[in-house]
């Protein structure tokens, strides 16, 4: 349905240069053969063809118009040609094509003054402008068309560019502005073109239908029918039919639908219309089933698919036509090119050649001095690329392992992890069996213990490995959390103090492993040894060191007598190994104090 | 009144144990063990569970997903990721995707239950990295927006928590209960989950 309003529109939009409608083609070509030289002849046959829909064939006798008028400087029939070589193009829907030809006639047109044309071509302008969309352009266009009109009093133009303003208006969903333009439209083709107002009702009578004015839709319907008739345009009366079958399935009058629908059937099969057909299947579909009649419906619907394959069908063979000339056309233009081609380098070639031994002298010239310059520069440049090759090497190689180094710890954690968490879980859990003997007890509960210390482990390796952790304050973060979480377990009050806050500085991540395991012995020492029941902790940055002091108020130690102690010295090695110091201070029944200081800039990274 | 708690885990001693130790518990009871997500899936919906216990590697479709499929159906259950370390990747997945706590495999029973306690009365655990991705999430997410969303308070709370405090200390230090800081930290985890289903919306439909 909405296909038959589309073709309605294009119907008026394009104006024609032509009056060969009605001769026979084969004349036409025969006449043609006997005076090859009459381009008004040629482009009769071009426009013929275009009217039949044998697009390419046109095109191939337009263009061939085209050269040959240029040749005789006939703008006249130039002008004619470029305006039919874009309709062909915007029928064929290439629009950006059709756009370039009417430039150029437009271009003739106005060197001409010739402001019938300049209007008409202004007008065709503005349809491409309107079937892209582009409704500002569409408007602005034939507005220009539309003056320049009144100008020359052309009112049939007049008339066509009020219709297409219509047009844009409806589509822009602006009714009453569409309903004007078309009445303006009217106005016009009632004094002038009889022909044409057949159209103009039925335009008004899509509106009303839009506008759900379906009485006033009828009327219009009714007025343009009468006139399609009167005027013997059978493909119109066919198509304002089935518009009108269709409104009346939309007013729930299913009868009289399928009457008019019956009518537009039977001129379309009379004209071969198999486009007016499909919309006309469909519609009657529509009706029977709004009827009841599902059998007849179901009829109609299958016989809708069947013309719509017939039209694709009918179509595609079209286009495997088309493809075909074109293809030999293109073969034909590609052997002309290639003969002119064979003349050009003929004559070009001694031009070449004496311009060849030139360029060689100074080719020569060229290539010694450049080498010269290159052989300098290499020499220079070498010693230095070497070594900011080396540098780069050795850096890839250092993401590289870096990266590898990731992946392996990942998978271990993945595998390894999943199964320590198992023991652990399920260790755990045997040892809440109280039905179990303390000596079995015991064991699981160091087993659980094992795993559970692995697990952790593990975690921190591959939580230190990931770069995005190793920063300063993530590493006090790390230890605050810890010691929190860890003393909670025991019955030892914690008390710490820590900066307020931290810049992010990223630190190596060796240097933030050792840190933190210091610091988890610690606690573990206190824990373990020292039955104190308060433990304070302090986190300090002063100036440039990293200040870490854990005291207890456990039972303490003799310092001198644990001097060798294995625990202790490897804390201290772990320290001074990324150049820090580790203190302790101790005395029996006094608790112990251990400080440690590092010094921030052996840390960061630089 | 008890706790209803289901289970999806695909090693089998582990679920076993865990439903051992919940149905041996005063005050819980396992209503059912499911071995794979798309079973869980299937059934969960119906269960009307208060409490879920999910492993993140399933075979099939992981936890996370899930959570992610079941989280709008159920929206009276809360989820409880269980992983073997706390790997905080997934975890933050986990919990984008609905989950509202996790525990690691190496928790001692007793506090697995004390979780599931907790998380039924409203709470949500949070640890340092955790609090640390959701900053740098929330930043990075539309340009700073989701992180406007949060109030002064979540925000200062979710700060301190990446600095390491626990929620005692994050109470002490804003003057506040540790109810409701715990509160506060279920609020968080709510608009991260929400910031992120919009997130999954913004991708289908492209403003």
């Amino acid at each position: 349905m909405q296909k038959i309003y589309v073709l309605i529109f294009t119907f008026l939009l394009i104006q024609l240069f032509s009056f060969a409608q009605k001769t026979k083609i084969d004349s036409l070509n025969a006449e043609f053969k006997n005076q090859p030289s009459n381009i008004e002849l040629e482009f009769e046959i071009g426009v013929y063809y275009y009217k039949k829909g044998d697009y390419e064939k046109s095109l191939l006798a337009l263009n061939d118009v085209v050269k040959n008028s240029t040749a005789q400087k006939n703008n006249t029939l130039l002008l004619k040609a470029f305006t039919n070589i874009g309709n062909v193009y915007s029928d064929k829907g290439e629009n950006i094509q059709a756009l370039e030809y009417y430039q150029k006639a437009l271009k003739i047109a106005e060197s001409n003054s010739d402001k019938k044309n300049i209007s008409s071509l202004l007008k065709n302008i503005g349809v491409l402008y309107a079937t892209w969309k582009d409704f500002p352009k569409a408007l602005e266009h034939y507005q220009k068309a539309e003056a320049i009109a009144c100008e020359i009093m052309d009112s049939s133009l007049i008339a066509d560019c009020y219709n297409n303003k219509g047009v844009v208006y409806e589509q822009q969903q602006n009714y009453e502005e569409a309903l004007l333009a078309y009445k303006g439209a009217l106005n016009y083709y009632l004094k002038k073109n009889p022909d044409n107002i057949a159209m103009e009702y039925s335009n008004m009578a899509i509106v009303y239908k839009l506008k759900k004015d379906y009485a006033s839709s009828v009327d219009c319907n009714l007025k343009a029918i009468d006139l399609a008739i009167k005027s013997g345009n059978k493909w119109f009366a066919s198509a304002i039919y089935n518009n009108i079958g269709n409104l009346y399935v939309e007013l729930n009058d299913p009868k009289k639908a399928i009457e008019y629908c019956n009518k537009s059937v039977a001129i379309a099969k009379e004209i071969n219309a198999s486009e007016i057909l499909i919309n006309v299947y469909e519609t009657l579909a529509d009706a029977n089933a709004k009827a009841g009649d599902y059998k007849n419906a179901f009829n109609y619907q299958k016989q809708f698919a069947l013309e719509k394959d017939k039209f694709i069908s009918a179509e595609s063979a079209k286009q495997v036509n088309e493809l075909q000339t074109k293809y030999e056309t293109e073969k034909k233009e590609n052997e002309i090119t290639l003969l002119q081609q064979n003349e050009k380098i003929s004559t070009q070639e001694i031009k070449e050649q004496k311009f060849q031994i030139q360029k060689r002298n100074y080719l020569i010239a060229g290539v010694l001095l450049l080498l010269l310059v290159l052989a300098a520069a290499t020499y220079f440049g070498i010693s230095k690329k070497n070594l900011k090759n080396k540098l780069e090497k050795e850096k890839a190689i250092k993401e590289t392992e870096e990266n590898e180094r990731m992946r392996i710890a990942k998978d271990i954690h993945d595998d390894l992890g999943s199964g320590l968490s198992k023991i652990n879980f399920l260790s755990e859990f045997i040892y809440n069996n109280s039905e179990l003997l303390p000596e079995i007890r015991n064991n699981i509960k160091s087993v659980s213990e094992t795993a559970k210390n692995l697990v952790e482990n593990m975690r921190d390796l591959i939580w230190a490995l990931n770069p995005e952790n190793t920063t300063l304050d993530n590493l006090v973060a790390r230890i605050r959390e810890y010691s929190s979480d860890y003393l909670e377990d025991f019955p030892i009050e914690l008390m710490s103090s820590y900066p307020s806050s931290i810049t992010p500085t990223p630190i190596y991540k060796d240097s933030h492993r050792e840190i933190f395991m210091v610091v988890k012995e610690c606690l573990n020492n206190i824990v373990k040894h020292s039955t104190a029941s308060i433990v304070n902790m302090k986190v300090r940055i002063v100036e440039n060191d990293l200040t870490i002091s854990i005291h207890d108020n456990g039972l303490g130690f003799n310092t001198d007598n644990y001097k060798a102690g294995s625990g202790l010295r490897n804390m201290k090695n772990r320290i001074s190994a990324i150049y820090g110091k580790l203190s302790i201070e101790s005395e029996p029944q006094k608790g112990t104090g251990i400080c440690i200081l590092i010094p921030l800039d052996k840390i960061m990274k630089s | 009144m008890e706790i209803t708690v289901g289970i999806v885990e695909d090693d089998k001693q582990i679920r076993d144990s865990l439903a051992i130790l919940i149905n041996g518990s005063e005050g819980f009871s396992c209503i059912n063990t499911f071995d794979t997500a798309e079973e869980a899936i299937k059934k969960i919906p119906i269960l009307n569970l208060d409490v879920v216990l999910m492993d993140i590697h399933l075979p099939g479709k992981s936890g996370i997903d899930c959570i992610a499929e079941l989280k709008p159906h159920c929206t009276a259950t809360q989820f409880l990721m269980c992983t073997s370390f706390e790997d905080t990747d997934s975890v933050f997945k986990a919990l984008k995707s609905g989950a509202s706590g996790y525990l690691t495999k190496t928790t001692q029973p007793s506090k697995i239950l004390d979780a599931i306690v907790d998380i039924h009365r409203g709470g949500s655990p949070m640890s340092s990295h955790i609090a640390r991705k959701m900053v740098t999430s929330f930043h990075q997410d539309n340009s700073n927006a989701a992180f406007q969303k949060l109030s002064g308070r979540e925000k200062d709370v979710l700060n301190l928590l990446s600095q390491g405090l626990r929620y005692k200390e994050v109470a002490d230090k804003l003057f506040l209960s540790t109810e409701t800081v715990r509160t506060h930290i279920r609020n968080i985890y709510e608009k991260l989950q929400v910031n992120s289903r919009t997130e999954a919306l913004n991708k289908v439909f492209p403003k």
